[in-house]
């Protein structure tokens, strides 16, 4: 339908998210992400005091930044950004220097001791490809997470982003994040 | 190398971690180097087993192994969803810690010393056992206890047909009181139509974490889209409290008065549906003259919410009705007076008229299946051990009452019991008062378990059984009844891969042993043919096969009881504010307050509840979710830690009047003062269960107590001392 | 009960007292009363399945009869009357007393007032 090239993302209401972590354990069934680490993962914040109480719950992941810094620090070009903005890690190419590790804003990519590389999310690119939706996105209960294809008008989260309002993590950083937190 | 190596290299560090991750992931070291032309990737629909939801899942099954379970966006009862559990159920099938092999103990019980033995000599002995009991106490000298399965009827069947009449099931633990409650207000149990609901009140249910149903799914969609109010109760601050619009960390046991309040303001300002409660209710009269002198004032006392609050709320509640609901819940195992409450939430959403409404409760609609005609046995003769005739004559004769059975059995009266068969329950670690539960186990002659780990009453067995999971099994079709009933169907993803069986197998390798393989005559693919037999499409099978599940569009109907001539099951035929029949069992026919016990000075009520990660006592060992709580801890808020000098992270004892244990501190303000929580699941005995050593057993601080009409265990009532160690 | 014990000396009694009941009872239809609850609800459920639901199902001849479609007083008297197909024929011609006696008690059981808790699973 559109002729402009795709361009992936992944819009949050993170009001409805319960913290169940059926986000992190579908990710680390599909992607083998061993114990210990994980690409994505729930940030809590409890406020106030008892019995005022508040608690909010915001799943975060690699944001497939515009300009990722990760991509640009990467000595043997092993992180790459595919056309269609997914950040993906050659692995064969990975010589494990980290320098991607300390450049993310977001602190989203970790080291696999039993590899010596360095892994992320890549938005479950094999699922992608196969016109499927990422682990996360497919699994959610309730219904946390809006992926697709921003240039595309008719997509969910296109018409999402248009009707709501929304902010990004650590905008100040400069590359661009990709995950739209729904206000 | 063995299974035990790869366990053994998990204890030592990273490496180890991943190999026993990978394996666990479904990905065998062995097969990755060897594969190079990739197999077919195989879209298999089963339902999920990892609770008691049933979700629809589609399994990616590559060479024959598991990669992942996606979920199965055909089932409206699980809105394409698979939450952290039954994504989980990789790791339940590839547990290296599974049972893999019938066994025996050659020591003494809980010794932990095993011999792998064949199936034959395996069933030879269980069915020796149970038969030298029968010959010596007769066939009600064997019990028979079980949690809920698609398969677990033909366990019921064979301790029927050996002529047991002493059949414990789970809802003695969990669902009685709320079942009875409502069964007797109305003749059903209905569901709660959340989608639509316009004003929802819950007392604890905690469905945005304690599981995850289609309740869950509409409860967030309704409170954060704005369309649905939120008013919860619960001393402690769950996440249903943090999405909740109001929450009220009402003081424990009182639900009841805050209910009878509601009542008091509803009648008294005659916000009631007056039209609905002349036409199909019975009682109304004696229920508004009883409720007169439950003043919100005297509720705030109670409650210790204001007074303010309790009337806007009944007002509000009122005004939203029929789109109004006082959900019911599903774990009533609270308080000793759960079933009074729950009668009260029944009465109260009876006279605002919310039944069989759109966004009330709704009576559950099903779809037909056929029945398999299998030969029916003698009912058993002798009555109940736990005399249920004559201490609850309301509760569900089927599902008895375990603590009162167990205070029996201990005494050996009426009469001696020495042979416990158990299926998919784990009684040890999931009853109250385990020194209790162990006294009986050790009075048993027998012991025989039917799992799929070595639970920790599995660990004090004598024989163990292993059944093979729900990823090898083909069972049973099996109807979820609701507001959209479904038909789900499980079958097998893999073949078994180690030499376990399905339940029907193993009670039929026991009931030939036992004279009585004439009942259970006909295989798992003749029991599903009859039942699909009733399904409405053309080759009802293959339609299963292939989607796992069926739903029919004619789903939600409203309405179809709010006809003049329809007769409710009930005594009366009508919907029963006052009871007849809790009359006529010498039972407050109305629900009567009665102020829960006051927490001793210096001592704490502890409370319990779920996470969205666990399954009460049977998932905690599994890596990918015990990674989100390694052990339990014990919830206390600041101001009394401080008082006691424990600071997070302390090691704490903890002491009831059944026993006492050590577990970690968490400091938080998510609680009462007066309560400490706890997570169940952990301080496991069974050295299988490795990763669930850690942390404390909520069964051995428990203490016995039980609601008098259901017979439900009051798992609440318990008050611990706290110290430093 | 500690009667229980007792009895299973005493079975000789019980046998031929039984006997001579199984004997009144052949000579003599169904009285309503006690008799209902007394049977074997197992074997009532399928005897009300094998003989009664081929026929009283949805569309079919007889109506669509369940458990729910009478009252324990009026399943009761149903079957002191003992009589079938607006009383063209008896009940015995589908199933002998004893049988009858059992399907009884399965649908005073769950009759449309019976008291039956539900529960979770079967």
């Amino acid at each position: 339908m559109t002729n402009r090239p795709k361009r992936y993302a992944l819009a949050i209401d993170a009001k409805k998210c319960i913290d169940c972590k059926a986000c992190v354990v579908a990710c680390r069934a599909e992607n083998g992400v061993p114990l210990g680490k994980s690409r994505n993962w729930i940030n809590e914040e409890l406020r106030g005091d008892w019995p005022k109480l508040m608690e909010v719950f915001e799943p975060e992941q690699c944001h497939h930044c515009e300009e990722p810094a990760c991509v640009r620090v990467c000595p043997t070009g092993a992180s790459y950004q595919r056309p269609d903005g997914v950040v993906a890690i050659n692995r064969s190419e990975c010589v494990g220097c980290r320098y991607c590790m300390i450049a993310c804003p977001y602190d989203a990519r970790f080291f696999r001791d039993d590899l010596g590389v360095v892994e992320k999310c890549d938005l479950c690119a094999r699922r992608l490809d196969r016109g499927e939706l990422p682990a996360c996105v497919e699994t959610c209960p309730s219904k946390v997470r809006i992926f697709g294809d921003l240039n595309d008008p008719t997509s969910e989260i296109h018409q999402i982003l248009e009707k709501r309002q929304y902010r990004v993590k650590k905008r100040e950083a400069g590359t661009g994040p990709q995950i739209y937190y729904l206000l | 190398m063995n299974r035990r190596g790869f366990l053994k290299l998990a204890t030592g560090g990273a490496v180890g971690a991943t190999l026993l991750q990978a394996e666990a992931c479904g990905m065998p070291l062995r097969q990755q180097k060897v594969a190079k032309v990739p197999a077919p990737r195989l879209e298999i629909p089963t339902t999920c087993d990892m609770c008691v939801n049933k979700c629809s899942l589609i399994a990616i099954v590559q060479g024959g192994v598991v990669k992942k379970l996606n979920p199965n966006p055909e089932n409206p009862k699980s809105r394409g969803m698979l939450c952290a559990r039954g994504n989980a159920g990789i790791q339940q099938l590839y547990d290296p810690a599974r049972i893999k092999h019938p066994m025996m103990r050659t020591g003494e019980r809980g010794e932990g010393k095993w011999k792998v033995v064949s199936w034959d000599e395996a069933l030879d002995f269980t069915a020796q056992k149970l038969l030298a009991v029968k010959e010596k106490y007769g066939p009600q000298g064997t019990l028979w206890s079980s949690s809920e399965s698609f398969q677990e009827q033909f366990f019921r069947n064979l301790g029927q047909a050996f002529g047991s009449p002493n059949s414990v099931r789970h809802p003695t633990l969990c669902l009685a009181s709320v079942n009875l409650a409502y069964s007797l207000t109305f003749g059903t149990v209905p569901s709660f139509d959340v989608q639509n609901a316009r004003y929802i009140i819950m007392s604890g249910a905690n469905r945005l974490e304690s599981f995850i149903t289609p309740d869950t799914m509409d409860l967030v969609a309704s409170t954060t889209d704005r369309k649905a109010r939120l008013v919860y109760l619960d001393p402690r601050f769950t996440k249903t409290a943090a999405k909740a619009d109001e929450w009220y960390p009402i003081r424990p046991g009182t639900d009841l008065a805050f209910i009878l309040a509601m009542l008091n303001v509803i009648i008294g300002e005659n916000r009631y549906d007056k039209e609905f409660v002349s036409t199909y209710c019975s009682g109304f009269e004696q229920l508004a003259e009883h409720v007169k002198q439950y003043s919100p004032d005297w509720a705030a006392e109670e409650t210790q919410i204001s007074s303010k609050h309790i009337l806007r709320v009944a007002r509000e509640f009122s005004d939203a009705a029929p789109r109004a609901m006082y959900y019911a819940g599903r774990r009533s195992s609270w308080y000793r007076d759960d079933f009074s409450m729950r009668r009260g939430q029944a009465i109260l959403n009876a006279i605002i008229g919310n039944w069989d409404r759109q966004g009330g409760m709704v009576p559950n609609a099903k779809v037909e299946l056929g029945e398999l005609m299998f030969l029916p046995w003698d009912d058993p003769t002798a009555p109940r051990v736990d005399e249920l005739d004559r201490n609850f004559p309301l509760a569900a004769k089927g599902d008895g009452v375990y603590l009162r059975l167990r205070e029996n059995v201990i005494a050996g009266q009426p009469y001696p019991v020495k042979a416990w068969m158990v299926y998919k329950q784990d009684p040890v670690s999931g009853i109250p008062d385990q020194d209790k539960t162990l006294q009986m186990l050790r009075q048993m002659d027998f012991v025989g378990v039917i799992d799929i780990q070595m639970s920790d009453t599995a660990w004090f067995a004598d024989v163990i059984l292993p059944e093979s999971t729900y990823l090898e099994r083909l069972d049973p079709v099996e109807m979820l009844a609701g507001i959209r009933p479904v038909v789900v169907y499980r079958q097998p993803v893999v073949k078994p891969l180690y030499d376990t069986k399905p339940l029907l197998e193993i009670v039929q390798g026991v009931a030939k042993r036992l004279n009585l393989s004439q009942y259970f005559d006909y295989t798992m693919e003749q029991w599903i043919a009859e039942q699909v037999k009733a399904l409405p499409m053309d080759l009802p099978l293959e339609y299963l096969k292939k989607h796992g599940v069926y739903s029919s569009a004619q789903f939600p109907k409203y309405g179809t009881t709010l006809t003049p001539d329809h007769r409710f099951v009930t005594k009366s035929g009508k919907i029963e504010l006052l009871s007849r029949r809790l009359q006529e069992a010498g039972y407050d026919p109305l629900p009567i307050y009665h102020p829960p016990t006051q927490v001793p000075e210096g001592q704490f009520r502890l409370v319990l509840g779920r996470h969205a990660f666990f399954t009460h006592a049977s998932t905690t060992n599994y890596p990918w979710l015990n990674s989100f709580s390694t052990e339990n801890t014990l919830w206390i808020h600041p101001k009394p830690a401080d008082s006691l000098g424990i600071k997070d992270s302390d090691r704490i004892e903890v002491a009831s009047g059944s026993g006492s244990i050590r577990i970690k501190a968490r400091v938080t303000p998510k609680i009462r003062p007066d309560c400490v929580f706890m997570q169940h699941g952990f301080g496991k005995h069974s050295p299988w269960l490795r990763l669930a050593n850690s942390g404390g057993s909520d069964a051995q601080l428990l203490e016995t107590a039980w609601d008098k009409v259901s017979g439900g265990a009051a798992m609440h009532e318990t008050f611990v001392k706290v110290r430093k160690v | 009960m500690k009667g229980f014990s007792r009895m299973r000396k005493d079975i000789g009694v019980l046998t031929v007292g039984s006997l001579v009941l199984v004997g009144l009872l052949a000579l003599v239809p169904l009285t309503a009363s006690p008799a209902g609850q007394k049977g074997n609800e197992t074997k009532g459920k399928f005897y009300f399945k094998q003989n009664c639901k081929s026929c009283h199902v949805k569309d079919a001849q007889g109506g669509e009869i369940t458990p729910l479609s009478k009252t324990q007083a009026q399943w009761q008297a149903y079957f002191a009357k003992g009589k079938h197909m607006k009383g063209t024929e008896t009940l015995t011609k589908y199933l002998t007393p004893e049988q009858l006696n059992d399907a009884l008690t399965f649908l005073y059981n769950h009759a449309v007032d019976s008291p039956q808790p539900e529960t979770c699973g079967k």
